[in-house]
């Protein structure tokens, strides 16, 4: 009898943060609003406006669910994230610009320069122990290094002027007749990274993860390599952030410093997942639908007055890390059932 | 300058210190010190404060450098790892603070603990369940470790690190704001490991429980092994009674 | 040439000491990065540059409302959003600055608009000869401005009662708060002299530089290279940090790219955190 009762205790002690624990009406309600978000553009007679805003919420939500990955898990605070962004954007439109390879190639050059800028410049930030504000000291230097250097090799990237891409009709070329295909470019990177930041949560590399984050020295305690658990996720998340720079270079056809790596971009990508709540995995896609309309309808009602928009983002955060430092689906850490849906 | 008070030979030394010294800013805290843990057995370490014992632990455990001489374990020259491979050599610590993982749960904070070690045995699953009751915190497997209170968190350590299955425990101050009554049940917890063929090595306040508890007694003053030696000889020392029982 | 490159290489180091000094010692002693010491620099720009268009006095006149204003500023911030969430994980710290920062700059963006403005001093365009280099008057006064203030910090810090405080809080606040000192006000104190400095510096520069709404963000992250070089709580390492930097900045930039110099500064950041650590912080426990 005791026996039976320890093993079905056990298999609910060490269950770790996931879906089938909502059992299944979460299931049920997944699959209507991927389908709900897959039909959108075709099913309804929405104008394109709508679809690219569609496609910016599902670009920032890339950005913050892959930010959550270093900042949320591994609690490493990269403040110069757009790098990678731009990274993946100049790499695989240099490419093509310059030497005509297809950007699909391009993405892949993205992500691996990116993965090895991550690890040369994580590497010794980790290794010679500069923990939490000192990396995201290292990473807003990283940030505008590679943004002053984009914008003074301006025979190469085009510097402040930017560079148009050309435009070939050809889906080898990343490029569509259909616009609305991006739309569904997009939602496949979004959410494979959601699927890839979910899984994260409940593998033990994840779980290293997340022990880094509360106490390195109790992590090394539990035979958890510090510096790989938090390199791993930077890597993880500069390699994300780079796919999604490509993709937005190829959907808006124009390359320029700003617009890919500038700072903002970077604050945008920050508050996103700090919004939604950085430790979950879906943080940054609720961040991403809250924060992207507003954000687009603050820039056009304040277009006379550039700046405002980004001044109430700072007033976001503020307001935020004083009363609310965990997000919105950190509220629902208190209770075992939601956390573990939410994957806190 | 230790001096040998009467100890069986020293055959079976699973963990060796030799002439560890280590300075902080001119500082000496640590003057060499000479240490040979047996295996299996239980060891003590007193000392007054400030006498390195803590930075004792951190040598071991790797947390920091020695500036001088060895630490050897299971015959190997461990003294330049870092700590996390030495907990998956087996060696594994506690700190005088506690430290848990404060935004995990109770369960996860077992979990994090259960694959990492190479002499993992038995089903992780039973034996977190196991280690959750006799630490009576089976009722807040699913609670978030920062809601616990500074007992029961050091109770939980006290979980964590015997989930790892250690070959060797270092435990700095392990009874320290755990409640008399569950002190005696750790105690014995601890004779069954030690039963079970674990080395533990402790840092400890309390002279009485210390003698209770060990099987020998290393006394740290001013950075070095001042005598190390069966409790029954180290209690009744006069200069051990001076320092440690002088005021009580 | 070389002597004039010097000579600007040495203002723009001094501002650099002064806003360093000043991030260095709320590094110290509250023991948070703030991301907000650029914006800090650039609203005192303004503020100085507002009082000399509507009283139409002389822009070094302004030093003491703006430094007395920016410290006032300091203690607020300090007081109402930092001190709440010092219990709080660092991470909330961090990004609070980072907002006041976002919010201080592009506020000024907004409400004053991305055009460049600049104020005449007394001193205009006049030079005087010195060693047979022509020095500009306001360019001296600069210099000396910036080695005078950083002199009276150092005074301050190691020869008063608060200073001592704020000394002993720098290095241990737990045993500070137990021999009596009220550390949160320690804080804000530190947090309003550190923002007072970027005050000084700001009239300090005015007279020589452009204000428009970025102008700090460079000044702001340079400022942490100076922290890093010359070592955590260090007021006099701070100092010849900021120098060394403005002097190496302008070098470059005269001889072999303007464009990248500012980029050169980054990497001797990122190098410097790399491989020099141990002057921001002493490590206690080594992990990876």
């Amino acid at each position: 009898m005791r026996n039976k009762k320890a093993t079905s205790e056990a298999s609910s002690i060490l269950t770790i943060p996931g879906l089938q624990s909502a059992g299944w009406p979460a299931f049920l309600g997944i699959a209507v609003i991927l389908i709900g978000i897959l039909a959108f553009p075709v099913a309804f007679d929405v104008r394109f406006y709508f679809v690219q805003v569609g496609i910016l919420i599902m670009f920032y939500a890339t950005l913050g669910t892959a930010w959550g990955i270093v900042g949320g898990y591994a609690g490493q605070h990269s403040i110069g994230q757009a790098a990678f962004v731009g990274i993946g954007a100049y790499t695989s439109t240099l490419l093509y610009m310059k030497l005509d390879i297809s950007p699909w190639i391009g993405l892949i050059a993205g992500m691996l320069l990116s993965a090895l800028i991550a690890a040369v410049i994580g590497y010794p930030l980790f290794r010679y122990g500069l923990k939490g504000d000192y990396f995201a000291l290292g990473t807003v230097a990283l940030g505008l290094i590679i943004f002053e250097i984009t914008t003074s090799f301006s025979t190469i990237t085009g510097g402040s002027q930017g560079i148009p891409l050309k435009y070939e009709e050809n889906p080898l070329n990343f490029q569509f007749p259909n616009r609305t295909v991006y739309y569904y470019i997009i939602f496949i990177i979004w959410i494979l990274t959601v699927f890839i930041s979910y899984k994260l949560r409940r593998s033990r590399a994840g779980f290293e993860m997340l022990a880094v984050r509360d106490d390195e020295i109790a992590a090394a305690r539990g035979g958890i390599s510090v510096l790989k658990a938090k390199l791993t996720a930077f890597i993880l998340a500069a390699v994300i952030s780079a796919a999604a720079g490509t993709f937005f270079a190829q959907f808006i056809l124009f390359l320029d410093p700003s617009t890919v790596m500038s700072l903002g971009i970077s604050v945008q990508i920050i508050l996103v997942a700090v919004l939604g709540g950085m430790n979950s995995y879906l943080g940054g896609t609720l961040g991403a639908i809250i924060l992207i309309p507003v954000s687009q309808l603050l820039a056009s009602t304040f277009t006379e007055r550039p700046g405002t928009d980004i001044a109430l983002y700072g007033v976001i955060l503020i307001v935020l890390m004083l009363f609310m430092p965990n997000g919105i689906l950190g509220l629902f850490r208190n209770s075992p059932k939601w956390r573990k849906i939410v994957g806190w | 300058m230790a001096q040998d008070c009467g100890l069986v030979t020293m055959a079976s030394s699973i963990l060796s210190i030799q002439n560890v010294k280590k300075s902080f800013g001119g500082l000496d805290v640590l003057k060499g010190i000479n240490l040979e843990i047996e295996e299996g057995k239980i060891t003590g370490i007193i000392g007054p404060n400030g006498a390195g014992k803590s930075t004792l632990f951190d040598i071991i455990s790797g947390y920091q450098k020695a500036n001088e001489g060895k630490i050897i374990f299971e015959g190997k020259d461990v003294s330049k790892l870092m700590p996390h491979l030495l907990a998956r050599q087996g060696v594994i610590r506690t700190f005088q603070l506690t430290r848990i993982f404060r935004n995990l749960t109770v369960a996860e904070n077992l979990l994090v603990f259960a694959s990492n070690s190479k002499n993992q045995k038995g089903n992780s699953n039973e034996r977190a369940i196991e280690l959750l009751e006799f630490v009576h915190l089976s009722g807040l497997v699913n609670d978030e470790a920062s809601t616990l209170s500074y007992g029961q968190s050091k109770l939980l350590e006290f979980a964590q690190v015997l989930m790892h299955s250690p070959k060797i425990l270092l435990l700095d101050e392990p009874f320290a704001g755990i409640n008399p009554g569950l002190i005696d049940q750790m105690m014995q917890h601890l004779r069954k490991l030690q039963s079970e063929g674990l080395t533990i090595v402790l840092i400890e306040h309390n002279l009485p429980m210390v003698a209770k508890l060990c099987d020998s007694i290393a006394v740290v003053t001013n950075g070095v092994i001042e005598m190390h030696g069966a409790p029954d000889v180290i209690v009744n020392d006069s200069r051990v009674k001076e320092v440690f029982l002088g005021g009580h | 040439m070389f002597a004039s490159v010097l000579v600007s290489g040495l203002v723009l180091g001094g501002i650099y000491s002064l806003v360093g000094a000043g991030l260095n010692l709320i590094f110290g002693v509250v023991k948070i990065i703030n991301f907000a010491q650029g914006a800090l620099l650039m609203f005192g720009a303004y503020f100085s540059y507002w009082i000399v268009t509507w009283l139409g006095i002389d822009p070094y006149l302004t030093l003491p409302i703006v430094a007395v204003g920016m410290a006032l500023l300091g203690y607020l911030i300090q007081t109402t959003l930092i001190n709440p969430v010092l219990k709080q994980e660092r991470t909330s710290q961090l990004l609070i600055t980072f907002g006041i920062s976002l919010l201080i700059q592009n506020g000024a963006l907004a409400l004053w608009g991305p055009d460049i403005r600049f104020v005449q001093s007394f001193a205009g365009y006049d030079t005087f000869a010195f060693l047979g280099i022509r020095v500009g008057v306001s360019a001296a006064i600069a210099i000396l401005g910036a080695a005078i203030i950083i002199f009276l910090l150092f005074v301050f810090l190691n020869k008063s009662k608060m200073g001592t405080a704020i000394r002993a809080v720098s290095q241990q606040s737990d045993s500070a708060l137990l021999a009596g000192i009220d550390v949160k006000r320690v804080y804000a104190i530190a947090f309003a002299i550190g923002s007072a400095m970027v005050g000084v510096a700001s009239v300090l520069m005015i007279p020589i530089y452009d204000i428009y709404p970025l102008m700090g963000e460079q000044f702001g992250v340079i400022a942490f290279i100076v922290v890093v070089l010359g070592g955590l709580g260090n007021v006099q390492g701070a100092a010849i940090a900021g120098v060394f930097l403005g002097v190496t900045q302008n070098i470059f930039a005269v001889y072999v790219s303007n464009q990248l110099s500012v980029a050169i500064l980054f990497l001797i950041f990122l190098i410097t955190l790399l491989f020099r650590p141990q002057g921001i912080f002493i490590r206690k426990m080594r992990v990876s």
